[in-house]
C-alpha cells in the first residue's frame, strides 16, 4: 500500500473511532480506493469533490405524512364515485397520489373508476400499477387481478381474463 | 359559414361569365338590354353578398381581437397538509408570489401574518377544474421544516388538506406564435397618439375609413417619382391590412381593404378603432415571433413600459410603422434615426411640439437596448412547452376562445432554485475546465416519477431568454444514455441475468455507410470477459455492443419504443452506443418509464384547461401504460442504482447518503461533444444535457459535466429514497464484480445484486481476490 493511502485509511479509522456510532461499512471501503487514484483519472471520472456541493441533508419522511390528507381525499372520491361523478372522483384521487404516489390502494381506486368508465386498457394498466406497489397486501392484489379479468373480458379477451383470474386464485390460496 | 359563402359567390361568378358570353353573341337590342339588366341585378346582388361576406370577416376579426383576453397560465397549487416537508420561508415565498400581503392582523382574503412558528392566513376563494376551494382563515404551525398542524380558526377544527390558489405565472395567446402586451387607449400617452396621427393619418378623426385626398396626394407623389413612394392608407385601412397579413400588393386587395375599412368605420367608433390599431400594428420581429402593438414594442426596443418613454422614443416607434424591418433600429440605426427625425419634423410642422422640443429630441441617441429582452414571462422555456402541448392537443377554435385558464404542473419554487443551481454549476464548470467563456450551453428537465408531470424546465444558460429552447429542440447524440435499453431488452428476453458473462474482446462491425467499425471501450482496454451488470454500471462499450448484437438491433429499437421514444430509429450497430440524436425531453420520457417501474405515462405540462365560463375544455388525466414485466425493470433499476454507488456516477456518494438509492446513467459522445446525466430518486427525475450549440467539443464527460449540474439541482429538491418494491421471486446475492461469481459480504469487490431465485450463479469466487482495479478508467 502506498503511504498516501495508508494516511487516508488512518484518517478514516480515527474518524470512525471518534464517532463510535459511525460504522465503517462496505460502502465506505471504495472511498479509500477512489481517493487514491491518480489526478488524471480523477479528472476523467469527476471524482474530485466539488467545492460547491455539500452533503445532502436527508430527512426520513415520517410514514404518517399526509395520511389524513389522503384519507380525506379518498373519502371524498368515494362519495363522488357513488354519485356517479367519476371524473371528479378521478381528479381527487390524482391529488391524493401527488401526496402519496406509492399508495397501492389509490391506484386501485383509480383503476376502479376507469373500469366503470369502460376505459378497459387504462383500467388494466392502473390495476397492474397497483399490484406493482402492493407489496404484501395480498387481498388488494387479488382485487386488482379480478379487475384485470373484468377489463379483459369486457374488451373481448376471454383467454386473458382467465389467466388473470387464475392469478387471483393462486394469490388468494396462498 | 364564411367558406360556403365564398364558394357560392365563386359559382355564381362563373354563371355571370357565361351570360356575358351569351350577351356578346346576341343580336337583338331587347335581349341585350334584358340580359344586361339581369347581369346588373345579379352583379349588385353578388356585390351586396360579397360586402356582407367582407363585413362578416372584418367584424369577426375585430371582435375576435378587440377584447381578446389572454389565456391565464397557472402553476401547480400548493397543497398543505400535516407532515408536508415545507420550510416556513418557502410557504412565505409562495404567499408572496401569490401577492398575499403580510399584515399585523389577518383580516381580508389574501393576507397573512407570521408569529414565531405560526403562519396565519386568510386564503382566497378559488375555483379549480375539479371544484372550488372556499375562503378560509387558518393557522399553520411549521416546525423543523415540516408542517405540523393546520387549524381552521373559524370552525376551530383541524384541516386535513388546504389547497392554496395557484400562482399566475403567464398570460398568453395560445393560438398565436406571439406574446402581446395590450394597452387601453386611456393609458396611451398623448404624445404617441399625436406622433402617430401626424405621420400616418392626419385626417383620422374626419374620414370615414378611406381618405380620398390622401390617396390622391399619394398617387400624385408616386406618379411624379415613377414608383410607389407614399401610401395613402388611413389607420383604419392599415388595421385591416394587419388583420389579414399578406404581402401581395394587388389592386383587388386594396379595394377589399378599402371596403372593409369603411365597414369598420360604420360599425365602430374612432376610439375603438384606434385602440385596436395600437395593439395590432406590426412593429418588429423577435426571432420567430412577430412583435405586434405598441405595448410589446416598447418593451422589445426599450425594455420599459410605454408610459415611461419620452418624445424621441415615441417618434422612433411611430417611424417603425412604415416598415419595421427596413427601419429596424438595431440593424439599421442610421436609417432609423433619419426616420425618427422625420417624424419629429412632421410633429413640429403640425404644431404638436415646438422647434426647441424637436431639436432636443433629435440630439438624443436612439436609446434602444442592445439585446432583445426575454419573453414577457419569467419562465419562457416551460411556457414554450405549455404552448406546444396546447397546440398539439387542442383544436385551434378552442385555443382562439378568449379568457382560457390553463392549469399546469409547473412548480415555481423548484424552477427558481434549479435555474440558480444550473447557472452556478455551469459557470463553475466553465472556469474549472477552462472552457471558452459562455460557450458551454445546456438544458434540464425535471419531472415527478409516478404521474408523468414535468415540474420545471431549463432551456439554456439564460433562463429568461425566450429563444432556442434546448430542452425541447437541442437534438443531440445521446451516447451511453441509450445503453439501459440494450440491457433491458436482454433482461426481458429471459436469457440473461445480471451476472451473465459478456465478451469484452475486439469486435468488427459493418457501419451504416458500409465501412468497418471496431468500437473501443472508453479506456481503450479489453477485459476478456465481464459480468453483464458491470457492462452497464461501468458503461463499457464493447460488452454493451456485443450484448446488443446478440439481443438484436430491432429488439433494442423496440425497447426504446416501449420506453416512450416515438422518433423513428435506424437500426445500426452504432445506435447501441448512442449514435442517435434526441432531445433532453425525449430522454426524460424514456428514463421516466424506467423510474416509474416500467409504466409509461406521456410527460405532460398541463393538468386542465377551463374556458371562459369555467367549463373544462378537456382534462389531461393521468394515464399509465404497463410496458414491461416488473422483474426485468426491477433488475435494471437495481443496476442503475449501482451506477451511483460504484459505477460511472459514483461521485454521487460524496454528496448524497446511500439510503436515497439514487439511480441513473451517464452519457458522453465522441470528442466530448455532449455530456448527459439522467437520474432519479423516489420522487424526482432530472435529465441534464451540456454541450456547445455549434456541436464542438467542450471537454466534459457525463460524469465531469452533466452529473455535476444534476447533483447540484437534486441536492436542493426534497428527495425521498428510490426503493422499488421487490417483485415476488427475487432475492439479493453478493456477487464478485470481476468474475460474476457468488461472493460474500465483506469480500473485496463484492456487490449485492438481485436475481430471480434459481438463476443466481452457482459457483463461488475467491473472497480475497486482488484489488479490483479493473473498472477505474471509464467515462
Amino acid at each position: 500500500m502506498r503511504p498516501d493511502r495508508l494516511l487516508l485509511l488512518g484518517a478514516i479509522v480515527s474518524l470512525a473511532a471518534c464517532t463510535a456510532q459511525l460504522p465503517v461499512t462496505e460502502q465506505d471501503a471504495p472511498v479509500v480506493e477512489e481517493r487514491s487514484q491518480s489526478l488524471e483519472s480523477e479528472r476523467q471520472t469527476g471524482e474530485q469533490k466539488p467545492a460547491t456541493a455539500k452533503t445532502y441533508a436527508y430527512r426520513t419522511p415520517s410514514s404518517s405524512a399526509g395520511r389524513s390528507a389522503v384519507a380525506d381525499l379518498r373519502e371524498k372520491a368515494r362519495l363522488q364515485t357513488d354519485q356517479g361523478k367519476l371524473n371528479q372522483a378521478a381528479a381527487l384521487l390524482e391529488r391524493a397520489l401527488r401526496i402519496q404516489p406509492r399508495d397501492a390502494l389509490l391506484w386501485n381506486q383509480l383503476a376502479d373508476i376507469r373500469l366503470r368508465q369502460k376505459r378497459y386498457p387504462q383500467a388494466e394498466s392502473l390495476a397492474r400499477k397497483s399490484i406493482s406497489l402492493a407489496g404484501q397486501q395480498t387481498r388488494l392484489k387479488v382485487r386488482n387481478w379480478r379487475m384485470i379479468a373484468t377489463a379483459r373480458q369486457q374488451s373481448g379477451n376471454p383467454e386473458g381474463a382467465k389467466r388473470a383470474l387464475r392469478q387471483a386464485e393462486q394469490l388468494s390460496n396462498q | 359559414m364564411a367558406k360556403t359563402r365564398k364558394r357560392a359567390s365563386a359559382k355564381s361568378g362563373k354563371k355571370t361569365a357565361r351570360r356575358r358570353r351569351r350577351k356578346a353573341g346576341g343580336s337583338r337590342l331587347r335581349t341585350i338590354l334584358r340580359v344586361s339588366l339581369i347581369a346588373l341585378l345579379v352583379g349588385s346582388v353578388l356585390a351586396a353578398l360579397y360586402t356582407v361576406y367582407l363585413d362578416y370577416r372584418i367584424r369577426d376579426q375585430f371582435e375576435g381581437k378587440r377584447w381578446a383576453l389572454p389565456a391565464r397560465v397557472y402553476a401547480r397549487p400548493l397543497e398543505l397538509y400535516a407532515g408536508l416537508n415545507l420550510a416556513q420561508k418557502e410557504l412565505v415565498a409562495e404567499l408572496k408570489q401569490l401577492h398575499y400581503r403580510p399584515v399585523k392582523r389577518v383580516g381580508s382574503p389574501g393576507t397573512f401574518s407570521v408569529k414565531g412558528s405560526q403562519v396565519e392566513i386568510r386564503t382566497r376563494q378559488f375555483t379549480f377544474w375539479d371544484g372550488s376551494e372556499p375562503e378560509r382563515h387558518v393557522r399553520i404551525r411549521i416546525g423543523g421544516g415540516v408542517v405540523q398542524q393546520i387549524r381552521d380558526l373559524d370552525s376551530r377544527e383541524g384541516v386535513p388538506l388546504l389547497r392554496l390558489d395557484p400562482v399566475l405565472f403567464a398570460s398568453i395567446y395560445p393560438a398565436h406564435n406571439e406574446d402581446r402586451i395590450l394597452v387601453k387607449l386611456d393609458q396611451v400617452p398623448e404624445t404617441l397618439l399625436k406622433a402617430l396621427l401626424a405621420v400616418e393619418d392626419r385626417q383620422f378623426y374626419q374620414h370615414s375609413g378611406v381618405d380620398i385626398r390622401a390617396i390622391a396626394r399619394a398617387l400624385w407623389a408616386n406618379l411624379r417619382a415613377g414608383r410607389a413612394v407614399q401610401g395613402g392608407s388611413t389607420l383604419t385601412q392599415q388595421l385591416v391590412k394587419n388583420y389579414f397579413l399578406s404581402n401581395k400588393r394587388s389592386l383587388w386587395r386594396k379595394l377589399n381593404e378599402a371596403i372593409m375599412a369603411m365597414l369598420l368605420e360604420w360599425h365602430y367608433d374612432k376610439q375603438e378603432i384606434l385602440e385596436a390599431y395600437l395593439n395590432e400594428v406590426y412593429l418588429g420581429q423577435d426571432g420567430q415571433r412577430a412583435v405586434h402593438g405598441f405595448g410589446l414594442a416598447s418593451r422589445f426596443y426599450f425594455q420599459r413600459p410605454l408610459k415611461r418613454l419620452s418624445l424621441h422614443q415615441f417618434a422612433l416607434l411611430v417611424g417603425l410603422v412604415k416598415g419595421a424591418s427596413f427601419y429596424d433600429p438595431r440593424r439599421f440605426p442610421k436609417r432609423a434615426k433619419k426616420r425618427r427625425d422625420l417624424v419629429l419634423e412632421q410633429m413640429t410642422l403640425q404644431g404638436h411640439i415646438s422647434d426647441a422640443q424637436a431639436g432636443i429630441a433629435k440630439q438624443k441617441p436612439l436609446g434602444v437596448t442592445a439585446a432583445t429582452p426575454g419573453s414577457i414571462s419569467r419562465y419562457p422555456a416551460f411556457l414554450d412547452l405549455v404552448r406546444r402541448q396546447l397546440r398539439r392537443d387542442y383544436r385551434d377554435e378552442d385555443l382562439m376562445s378568449e379568457g382560457l385558464r390553463i392549469f399546469t404542473t409547473f412548480d415555481p419554487i423548484i424552477q427558481a432554485r434549479a435555474e440558480q443551481d444550473f447557472r452556478k454549476s455551469v459557470d463553475w464548470l466553465e472556469r474549472q475546465h477552462r472552457i471558452e467563456d459562455k460557450q458551454l450551453q445546456g438544458a434540464a428537465v425535471i419531472t415527478d416519477v409516478q404521474q408523468g408531470e414535468i415540474v420545471a424546465m431549463i432551456g439554456g444558460r439564460d433562463p429568461k431568454f425566450a429563444g432556442f429552447n434546448r430542452a425541447l429542440d437541442a437534438i443531440r447524440q445521446v451516447g451511453s444514455l441509450v445503453k439501459p435499453a440494450t440491457y433491458l431488452a436482454a433482461l426481458q428476453s429471459g436469457d440473461y441475468t445480471l451476472a451473465s458473462i459478456l465478451q469484452d474482446q475486439p469486435i468488427e462491425l459493418l457501419n451504416e455507410d458500409g465501412s468497418i467499425w471496431s468500437p473501443n471501450n472508453y479506456d481503450k482496454l479489453f477485459r476478456d470477459t465481464v459480468p453483464l451488470f458491470a457492462g452497464l454500471v461501468y458503461s463499457l462499450n464493447v460488452p454493451s455492443i456485443r450484448l446488443g448484437m446478440e439481443v438484436g438491433l430491432d429488439t433494442v429499437s423496440e425497447t426504446l419504443n416501449q420506453l416512450g421514444i416515438i422518433r423513428p430509429l435506424k437500426a445500426y450497430p452504432s445506435m447501441l452506443l448512442g449514435a442517435i440524436a434526441m432531445s433532453p425531453l425525449e430522454m426524460a420520457q424514456a428514463y421516466y418509464t424506467i423510474a416509474a417501474g416500467g409504466f409509461y405515462s406521456p410527460l405532460r405540462s398541463i393538468r386542465a384547461v377551463l374556458d371562459n365560463s369555467g367549463e373544462p375544455l378537456q382534462r389531461y388525466a393521468l394515464t399509465v401504460q404497463a410496458q414491461f414485466d416488473p422483474v426485468p425493470i426491477y433488475l435494471l433499476n437495481a443496476t442503475l442504482q449501482q451506477v451511483g454507488r460504484i459505477g460511472t456516477a459514483r461521485s454521487l456518494a460524496w454528496s448524497f447518503p446511500d439510503e436515497l438509492g439514487l439511480a441513473g446513467k451517464t452519457g458522453t459522445t465522441d470528442d466530448l461533444r455532449d455530456s448527459w446525466f439522467a437520474g432519479y430518486s423516489g420522487n424526482f427525475l432530472t435529465v441534464v444535457w451540456l454541450g456547445r450549440d455549434d456541436n464542438g467539443s467542450m471537454g466534459l464527460t457525463g460524469a465531469t459535466g452533466a452529473l455535476r449540474v444534476w447533483s447540484r439541482i437534486m441536492s436542493h429538491l426534497k428527495l425521498i429514497p428510490f426503493q422499488p418494491d421487490l417483485p415476488e421471486g427475487i432475492e439479493y446475492f453478493w456477487i464478485d464484480q470481476k468474475s460474476g461469481l457468488l461472493s460474500a459480504q465483506g469480500c473485496e469487490g463484492a456487490v449485492q445484486l438481485p436475481f430471480i431465485i434459481g438463476t443466481e450463479p452457482d459457483q463461488e469466487a475467491d473472497c480475497l481476490s486482488d484489488e479490483v482495479d479493473l473498472f477505474n478508467d471509464y467515462e
